[in-house]
Protein backbone atom coordinates (compact mmCIF):
# COMPACT_ATOMS: atom_id res chain seq x y z
CA UNK A 1 0.00 0.00 0.00
CA UNK A 2 1.26 3.19 -0.98
CA UNK A 3 3.06 5.39 2.11
CA UNK A 4 0.62 8.67 2.04
CA UNK A 5 -2.33 6.40 1.88
CA UNK A 6 -1.60 3.91 4.93
CA UNK A 7 -0.46 7.71 6.76
CA UNK A 8 -4.05 9.01 5.92
CA UNK A 9 -5.61 5.93 7.20
CA UNK A 10 -3.57 5.81 10.10
CA UNK A 11 -4.66 9.88 10.87
CA UNK A 12 -7.98 9.03 10.29
CA UNK A 13 -8.11 5.89 12.76
CA UNK A 14 -6.23 8.53 15.35
CA UNK A 15 -9.10 11.10 14.79
CA UNK A 16 -12.21 7.37 15.01
CA UNK A 17 -10.18 6.78 18.20
CA UNK A 18 -10.22 10.66 19.57
CA UNK A 19 -13.78 10.36 18.77
CA UNK A 20 -14.84 6.85 20.63
CA UNK A 21 -12.71 7.61 23.82
CA UNK A 22 -14.15 10.86 24.71
CA UNK A 23 -17.59 9.71 23.51
CA UNK A 24 -17.47 6.41 25.43
CA UNK A 25 -14.49 7.13 27.81
CA UNK A 26 -12.53 4.15 26.50
CA UNK A 27 -12.07 2.19 23.20
CA UNK A 28 -9.42 4.47 21.28
CA UNK A 29 -6.58 1.87 21.92
CA UNK A 30 -8.20 -1.02 20.70
CA UNK A 31 -8.93 1.24 17.22
CA UNK A 32 -5.56 2.54 17.37
CA UNK A 33 -4.08 -1.50 18.00
CA UNK A 34 -6.27 -2.47 15.38
CA UNK A 35 -5.20 0.03 12.88
CA UNK A 36 -1.50 0.03 13.55
CA UNK A 37 -1.54 -3.93 13.47
CA UNK A 38 -2.76 -3.98 10.13
CA UNK A 39 -0.78 -1.04 8.49
CA UNK A 40 2.54 -0.86 9.97
CA UNK A 41 2.97 -4.29 12.09
CA UNK A 42 6.52 -4.68 10.51
CA UNK A 43 7.63 -1.63 11.97
CA UNK A 44 6.53 -3.20 15.54
CA UNK A 45 8.88 -6.44 15.93
CA UNK A 46 7.72 -7.07 19.37
CA UNK A 47 3.76 -6.66 18.49
CA UNK A 48 2.72 -6.14 22.49
CA UNK A 49 4.88 -2.75 21.54
CA UNK A 50 1.59 -1.84 19.33
CA UNK A 51 -0.38 -1.70 22.06
CA UNK A 52 2.17 0.24 24.22
CA UNK A 53 2.01 2.82 21.18
CA UNK A 54 -1.53 2.61 20.84
CA UNK A 55 -1.66 3.52 24.75
CA UNK A 56 0.62 6.32 24.87
CA UNK A 57 -1.03 8.01 22.05
CA UNK A 58 -4.08 8.35 23.93
CA UNK A 59 -3.14 9.56 26.97
CA UNK A 60 -3.24 14.00 25.73
CA UNK A 61 -6.90 12.88 24.25
CA UNK A 62 -7.79 11.78 27.46
CA UNK A 63 -6.38 14.59 29.39
CA UNK A 64 -8.02 17.11 26.67
CA UNK A 65 -11.46 15.06 27.13
CA UNK A 66 -11.69 15.01 31.02
CA UNK A 67 -10.71 19.14 30.90
CA UNK A 68 -13.58 19.80 28.76
CA UNK A 69 -15.79 17.57 31.04
CA UNK A 70 -14.31 18.91 34.47
CA UNK A 71 -14.95 22.51 32.42
CA UNK A 72 -19.22 21.77 32.38
CA UNK A 73 -19.61 19.87 35.72
CA UNK A 74 -19.35 16.63 34.37
CA UNK A 75 -16.65 14.72 36.58
CA UNK A 76 -17.17 13.88 39.60
CA UNK A 77 -12.98 14.51 40.33
CA UNK A 78 -13.54 14.30 44.44
CA UNK A 79 -15.05 10.89 43.77
CA UNK A 80 -11.71 9.88 41.43
CA UNK A 81 -9.67 10.52 43.83
CA UNK A 82 -9.40 7.12 46.44
CA UNK A 83 -8.67 5.58 42.42
CA UNK A 84 -5.66 8.01 41.56
CA UNK A 85 -3.32 6.10 43.21
CA UNK A 86 -4.02 2.45 42.80
CA UNK A 87 -4.44 3.52 38.96
CA UNK A 88 -0.81 5.01 38.58
CA UNK A 89 0.68 1.67 40.43
CA UNK A 90 -1.56 -0.92 38.90
CA UNK A 91 -0.08 1.01 35.28
CA UNK A 92 3.39 0.80 37.03
CA UNK A 93 2.97 -2.54 37.42
CA UNK A 94 1.32 -3.93 34.88
CA UNK A 95 4.13 -2.04 32.30
CA UNK A 96 6.78 -4.30 34.27
CA UNK A 97 4.64 -7.24 33.97
CA UNK A 98 4.18 -7.16 30.19
CA UNK A 99 7.33 -8.48 28.66
CA UNK A 100 7.56 -10.97 31.22
CA UNK A 101 4.24 -13.11 31.48
CA UNK A 102 1.87 -14.36 28.77
CA UNK A 103 -1.63 -13.77 29.49
CA UNK A 104 -3.50 -15.64 26.60
CA UNK A 105 -5.94 -17.56 29.14
CA UNK A 106 -6.59 -14.31 31.27
CA UNK A 107 -7.08 -12.47 27.46
CA UNK A 108 -9.71 -15.10 26.82
CA UNK A 109 -11.17 -15.40 30.44
CA UNK A 110 -11.76 -11.28 30.33
CA UNK A 111 -12.62 -11.16 26.70
CA UNK A 112 -15.61 -13.57 27.31
CA UNK A 113 -16.62 -11.14 30.04
CA UNK A 114 -16.39 -8.08 28.13
CA UNK A 115 -18.76 -9.69 25.55
CA UNK A 116 -21.15 -10.68 28.37
CA UNK A 117 -21.47 -7.52 30.06
CA UNK A 118 -21.49 -5.84 26.24
CA UNK A 119 -24.68 -8.13 25.87
CA UNK A 120 -26.58 -7.04 29.36
CA UNK A 121 -25.78 -3.19 28.69
CA UNK A 122 -27.74 -3.78 25.31
CA UNK A 123 -30.51 -5.88 26.57
CA UNK A 124 -31.09 -3.65 30.00
CA UNK B 1 -18.36 4.72 48.12
CA UNK B 2 -18.66 6.20 51.20
CA UNK B 3 -17.24 3.88 54.27
CA UNK B 4 -13.34 3.26 54.23
CA UNK B 5 -13.96 -0.48 53.92
CA UNK B 6 -15.55 -0.16 50.38
CA UNK B 7 -12.82 2.51 49.47
CA UNK B 8 -9.64 0.10 50.44
CA UNK B 9 -11.64 -3.24 48.46
CA UNK B 10 -12.30 -0.72 45.65
CA UNK B 11 -8.54 0.47 45.23
CA UNK B 12 -7.59 -3.25 45.22
CA UNK B 13 -9.75 -4.22 42.48
CA UNK B 14 -9.19 -0.46 40.53
CA UNK B 15 -5.42 -1.59 40.76
CA UNK B 16 -6.01 -4.86 39.95
CA UNK B 17 -7.87 -3.47 36.68
CA UNK B 18 -4.73 -1.49 36.28
CA UNK B 19 -2.63 -3.98 36.32
CA UNK B 20 -4.65 -5.89 33.43
CA UNK B 21 -5.03 -2.96 31.07
CA UNK B 22 -1.12 -2.46 31.10
CA UNK B 23 -1.05 -6.23 30.17
CA UNK B 24 -3.55 -5.17 27.46
CA UNK B 25 -6.16 -7.59 28.84
CA UNK B 26 -10.03 -6.78 29.38
CA UNK B 27 -10.46 -3.86 26.10
CA UNK B 28 -10.08 -0.91 28.25
CA UNK B 29 -13.34 -1.34 29.97
CA UNK B 30 -13.10 -2.96 32.63
CA UNK B 31 -13.64 -0.18 34.63
CA UNK B 32 -16.57 0.97 33.41
CA UNK B 33 -17.77 -2.50 33.73
CA UNK B 34 -17.40 -2.55 37.63
CA UNK B 35 -18.23 0.80 37.99
CA UNK B 36 -21.77 0.46 36.07
CA UNK B 37 -22.77 -2.99 36.43
CA UNK B 38 -21.23 -3.62 40.24
CA UNK B 39 -21.76 0.05 41.65
CA UNK B 40 -24.69 1.06 39.87
CA UNK B 41 -22.83 4.50 38.60
CA UNK B 42 -24.08 6.19 35.64
CA UNK B 43 -22.76 5.93 32.19
CA UNK B 44 -21.46 9.21 32.09
CA UNK B 45 -19.64 9.39 35.76
CA UNK B 46 -18.29 6.32 34.75
CA UNK B 47 -16.70 7.79 30.98
CA UNK B 48 -15.20 10.69 33.15
CA UNK B 49 -13.90 8.21 35.46
CA UNK B 50 -12.64 5.66 33.54
CA UNK B 51 -10.68 8.85 31.36
CA UNK B 52 -8.97 10.13 34.21
CA UNK B 53 -8.20 6.66 35.88
CA UNK B 54 -6.33 6.23 32.00
CA UNK B 55 -4.48 8.97 32.36
CA UNK B 56 -2.98 7.84 35.68
CA UNK B 57 -2.19 4.23 34.98
CA UNK B 58 -0.99 4.93 31.17
CA UNK B 59 1.14 7.93 31.93
CA UNK B 60 2.75 5.39 34.81
CA UNK B 61 3.07 2.52 32.19
CA UNK B 62 4.38 5.08 29.77
CA UNK B 63 7.12 5.82 32.07
CA UNK B 64 8.64 2.59 32.04
CA UNK B 65 7.70 2.06 28.59
CA UNK B 66 9.54 5.00 27.46
CA UNK B 67 12.39 4.18 29.70
CA UNK B 68 12.85 0.73 27.83
CA UNK B 69 12.66 2.08 24.58
CA UNK B 70 9.41 0.69 23.18
CA UNK B 71 7.78 4.19 22.47
CA UNK B 72 7.69 5.38 19.15
CA UNK B 73 7.89 9.26 19.70
CA UNK B 74 7.48 10.26 16.17
CA UNK B 75 4.26 8.11 15.38
CA UNK B 76 2.97 8.53 18.84
CA UNK B 77 3.04 12.54 18.74
CA UNK B 78 1.24 12.65 15.32
CA UNK B 79 -0.93 9.90 16.24
CA UNK B 80 -1.94 11.79 19.84
CA UNK B 81 -2.19 15.19 17.44
CA UNK B 82 -4.87 13.61 15.55
CA UNK B 83 -6.71 11.96 18.26
CA UNK B 84 -6.92 15.43 19.81
CA UNK B 85 -8.80 16.50 16.99
CA UNK B 86 -11.36 13.80 17.27
CA UNK B 87 -11.54 14.38 21.29
CA UNK B 88 -12.90 18.01 20.46
CA UNK B 89 -15.61 16.57 18.38
CA UNK B 90 -16.66 13.63 20.52
CA UNK B 91 -16.56 15.58 23.80
CA UNK B 92 -19.07 18.10 22.10
CA UNK B 93 -20.78 15.18 20.77
CA UNK B 94 -20.84 13.34 24.23
CA UNK B 95 -21.91 16.28 26.62
CA UNK B 96 -25.11 15.87 24.39
CA UNK B 97 -25.98 12.13 24.80
CA UNK B 98 -27.82 11.34 27.52
CA UNK B 99 -26.89 8.20 29.81
CA UNK B 100 -29.07 5.78 28.05
CA UNK B 101 -27.58 5.76 24.84
CA UNK B 102 -24.44 5.85 25.96
CA UNK B 103 -24.80 3.12 27.81
CA UNK B 104 -26.05 1.81 24.83
CA UNK B 105 -23.31 2.64 22.53
CA UNK B 106 -20.58 1.40 25.73
CA UNK B 107 -22.32 -1.34 25.45
CA UNK B 108 -22.20 -1.97 21.75
CA UNK B 109 -18.44 -1.21 21.69
CA UNK B 110 -17.70 -3.91 24.14
CA UNK B 111 -19.39 -6.48 22.82
CA UNK B 112 -17.87 -5.43 19.48
CA UNK B 113 -14.20 -5.53 20.91
CA UNK B 114 -14.86 -8.31 22.87
CA UNK B 115 -15.68 -10.52 19.86
CA UNK B 116 -13.00 -9.30 18.25
CA UNK B 117 -10.45 -9.82 21.08
CA UNK B 118 -11.69 -13.82 21.11
CA UNK B 119 -12.00 -14.18 17.36
CA UNK B 120 -8.36 -12.88 17.09
CA UNK B 121 -7.39 -15.25 19.73
CA UNK B 122 -8.94 -18.37 18.39
CA UNK B 123 -6.86 -17.70 15.07
CA UNK B 124 -3.99 -17.34 17.07
CA UNK B 125 -4.81 -21.38 18.46
CA UNK B 126 -5.70 -22.40 15.05
CA UNK B 127 -1.86 -21.13 13.89
CA UNK B 128 -0.71 -23.19 16.67
CA UNK B 129 -2.44 -26.42 15.85
CA UNK B 130 -2.54 -26.54 12.04
CA UNK B 131 0.34 -27.67 10.92
CA UNK B 132 2.75 -25.26 8.11
CA UNK B 133 2.05 -25.39 4.53
CA UNK B 134 4.76 -26.59 3.56
CA UNK B 135 4.73 -29.62 5.33
CA UNK B 136 2.44 -30.62 2.74
CA UNK B 137 5.06 -30.96 0.38
CA UNK B 138 7.33 -32.74 2.65
CA UNK B 139 4.93 -35.68 3.04
CA UNK B 140 4.04 -36.23 -0.30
Amino acid sequence: MKEKLKNGMLALSAVAAGVTNSLIGAGGGIILSFTLGKLISDKFPDKRNIYVNSQAAMIPGCALSCMLYASRGMIDVGGFSFLAIPAAIGGFIGSLMLPKIRVGWIKSAFALLVVWSGIRMLMT
Amino acid sequence: MDNAQEKIYGAAIATLIAILSGLGVGSGGLLVIWLTMILGVDAQSARGLNLLFFIFSASAALVVHALKGRIKSGLVLSLSLFACLGTLLGTHVGMHVDAYWLKKIFGGMLTLSGTYALLGMLKVRKKAVLPAKNNDIYIK
